[in-house]
């Protein structure tokens, strides 16, 4: 009897440990989804609009310079990349800067409309319409829609611009 | 032993159990997740459509150019589309309009259960009888408002956005 009873007690022991294995793997052991052309977007609807929202806010930051300030303003929007960004931003923006500088040029930057392309936790593609206004040496002001696919990366800092593409 | 065994029984079956109710309640929100999720490439495969249909007209397909923009639309738009369609149709063929185009990027700016708005950016070429049949190049940014319909989602609005000065 009682050799049948532990045969009994161990067998239910055995299913119940793999029976809790299995839930403790289905909760925990399984990784997030990859963004698919189906399922674009793998994460809350209210995490991804604060990355598109960043991204706007920032892009209008980065195109939006000034001959007087460009210094200030390439510190500024470096501030907003992830390091290899700013890297890649500080490179492009130094020879543009004795152009800009000498033509007077100042452009303001206003996000038309933004979009969620992708999302994942870690990184957000972000589509932004931008109109952009710009003035040189005091010459009439000239307008132009651009398009722009900003990346943004999740970092212990935050959401920052990780790429910018623009057609 | 047995007692020792009996014991290590209830606490694993009170652990499956709450195991149980906690993968119940994931599995729930997962799957609500994965629909809501899912939306979100439904749209985009919509709005691309419509406004691929909409970059891709030609004078000597004229009809069928109109028609298949008028295939993914519904609501106002689609009536306002089809009764102008003999114009464009007349303007097309005027003009010996040939555009085509191909979406580069599309974002959802707000999505609901039946409603959605979609901004698409495309990029192509236009050639008429202005250009003297030579291909220009033509950017383009969109907003397409879409509803679904059944299990659908169609385009109930579809508007250019310029720039604003």
């Amino acid at each position: 009897m009682s050799r049948r009873t532990t045969v009994v007690l161990g067998s239910c022991l055995l299913i119940l440990a793999v029976a809790v294995a299995a839930e403790a793997w289905y909760l925990w052991g399984t990784s997030s989804p990859t963004p698919t052309a189906a399922r674009p977007v793998v994460i809350g609807d209210i995490s991804a609009q604060a990355a598109v929202d960043t991204a706007a806010t920032d892009a209008a930051a980065i195109f939006t310079t000034s001959w007087r300030r460009y210094d200030a303003h390439v510190a500024r929007a470096a501030s907003l990349m992830t390091g290899d960004m700013a890297a890649r931003y500080r490179t492009s923006a130094a020879p543009v800067r004795g152009r800009v500088v000498a033509s007077r040029t100042s452009t303001t930057t206003r996000v038309a409309a933004s979009g969620v392309v992708e999302a994942t936790p870690d990184e957000v593609l972000a589509l932004l319409f931008l109109d952009q206004r710009t003035t040189s040496g005091g010459g009439p002001p000239s307008y132009q829609a651009r398009r722009a696919l900003v990346t943004m990366v999740h970092t212990d800092r935050g959401w920052l611009v990780g790429n910018v593409q623009t057609r | 032993m047995n007692r020792w065994l009996t014991m290590l029984v209830v606490l694993l079956a009170l652990a499956a159990g709450l195991g149980a109710a906690l993968t119940w309640r994931t599995h729930g929100d997962r799957a609500d997740a994965a629909t809501r999720q899912e939306r979100y490439g439904a749209v985009l495969a919509a709005a691309d459509s419509e406004v691929t249909a909409f970059v891709n007209m030609r004078y000597d397909r004229a009809q069928q150019s109109v028609d298949a923009v008028a295939q993914g639309a519904t609501g106002d738009f689609r009536d306002h589309y089809v009764r102008s369609a003999a114009h464009v149709i007349r303007i097309l063929e005027r003009h010996r309009s040939l555009m085509s185009g191909h979406v580069v990027w599309s974002g959802v700016s707000a999505i609901s259960g039946d409603r959605a708005t979609v901004i698409v950016a495309t990029t192509g070429t236009v050639s008429n009888t202005r250009t003297q049949g030579s291909d220009e190049p033509r950017a383009f940014r969109f907003r397409v408002a879409l509803v679904r319909v059944g299990d659908r989602w169609l385009t109930s609005d579809l508007e250019f956005v310029g720039a604003s000065p």
